[in-house]
C-alpha cells in the first residue's frame, strides 16, 4: 500500500491489471440487472458494429478506481472526485491495464491534494478511457 | 434489456432537464461487495474479510466505491428501462460521499440535468444521487451518454 501524501508531480501509481471474460460480463449484468444482448448474447452481439459482445462501459471504471482504492486503507476515498472519458470497448479476453501519474499536488489547509491522470489500456494497446482523480488527502496519510 | 426484459426505445425529446425518477431502494448486502471485488479482481482485504473491515473501520465489509455504478444502472433501469441500444456511453463523473455500510438500504434518485447537441449528436446529462438510510449522499455520479440519432428529432432551432 502506498502511502498516497507522500506522492510528488510526476509520481506513478502502481498499475492495475485486471482480464475481462465473459463470465465476468455476465457477472456484472447479474449485478446491475443491465442484460442488453451487446453484452450478454454473443449472437446477437456479431450481428452489430461491434462484431461480438463488449462489455458495460462502467465495468472498465473498476480498474481506475482500483489505482486508488488499494491505497486507502478503509478502501472508500471520501472527497476524490473521478471523471472519465470512454475512449473504446472493452472485449471478452480484453487484458487490461490502468495506469496512473500525479499530474500535480497542492498544500490544502489540514493536508494534500493530488490530481491524478489515468488512463485504461488493453493488451492492443488501445486506450479505452482516460481519467482525472482529484484526491483530497491529510498530511499523515489518513483520509479526510 | 433491463431486469424486466424490456430495451428501451425513449426517444430524446422525452427526456426532459428537470424530470427527476425515483428513489429507487438498494439493499447493500456483503454479498454484492465480496461478488463485486471478486468481478472485478479487486483484492483489497476490507471488500472480502470481516477481521480486515472492522480493523479499518468499515463495518463488516467495506464496499468498492465502483459498485456504485451498479447502483446507477439499476436506477436507470428502474426509471426508464436502460439506455436504448445504439447508445454511447461518452463520460462518466462520481463524487464520493459517506462511505455506506454493508446492510444498509440506499436510495438513489435519478435526474435529467442537461441536454445538447454538439458536432451533430444528441447528448443527455443524468445524475444519480445516492444516499444512505440517515440521509447523507454516499455518491453522487453523471452519465454523459450520446443518444441515438435515430430517436432523435433535432429541434429546429438547434439545426438552424
Amino acid at each position: 500500500m502506498t502511502e498516497l501524501s507522500r506522492l510528488s508531480s510526476g509520481d506513478s501509481l502502481p498499475d492495475v491489471r485486471g482480464r475481462v471474460t465473459q463470465e465476468t460480463i455476465n457477472g456484472y449484468a447479474d449485478l446491475s440487472a443491465d442484460f442488453n444482448p451487446l453484452h450478454v448474447d454473443p449472437e446477437f452481439a456479431r450481428t452489430t458494429e461491434f462484431g461480438g459482445t463488449i462489455a458495460h462501459g462502467p465495468l472498465g471504471l473498476s480498474f481506475i478506481f482500483q489505482l486508488v482504492t488499494r491505497h486507502v486503507p478503509n478502501g472508500w476515498p471520501q472527497g476524490a472526485v473521478l471523471r472519465a472519458t470512454f475512449l473504446g470497448p472493452v472485449r471478452p479476453g480484453d487484458e487490461l491495464v490502468a495506469r496512473g501519474t500525479v499530474k500535480n499536488r497542492s498544500e490544502t489547509a489540514d493536508g494534500v491534494r493530488l490530481e491524478i491522470e489515468a488512463t485504461c489500456e488493453n493488451h492492443r494497446g488501445e486506450k479505452v478511457l482516460a481519467a482525472t482523480v482529484d484526491l483530497p488527502l491529510k498530511k499523515s496519510g489518513e483520509r479526510r | 434489456m433491463n431486469a424486466k426484459g424490456r430495451l428501451s426505445s425513449l426517444r430524446y425529446g422525452q427526456l426532459v432537464v428537470g424530470q427527476t425518477f425515483g428513489p429507487f431502494p438498494y439493499e447493500l448486502t456483503a454479498d454484492a461487495c465480496r461478488r463485486y471485488a471478486e468481478l472485478t479482481g479487486d483484492a483489497h482485504p476490507v471488500y472480502r474479510d470481516a477481521a480486515a473491515a472492522r480493523s479499518a473501520g468499515a463495518g463488516d465489509v467495506a464496499p468498492p466505491p465502483a459498485l456504485t455504478t451498479v447502483i446507477f444502472l439499476r436506477a436507470l433501469g428502474a426509471a426508464i428501462d436502460g439506455i436504448p441500444p445504439g447508445s454511447i456511453l461518452a463520460k462518466q463523473e462520481f463524487e464520493i460521499g459517506e462511505m455506506p455500510e454493508a446492510g444498509e438500504r440506499l436510495e438513489t434518485e435519478m435526474a435529467v440535468v442537461e441536454k445538447y447537441w454538439k458536432r451533430e449528436r444528441p447528448y443527455v446529462v443524468l445524475e444519480f444521487r445516492v444516499r444512505r438510510p440517515n440521509g447523507a449522499l454516499a455518491m453522487v455520479g453523471r452519465k454523459i451518454i450520446i443518444w441515438p440519432k435515430q430517436l432523435s428529432d433535432k429541434p429546429e432551432e438547434a439545426a438552424a
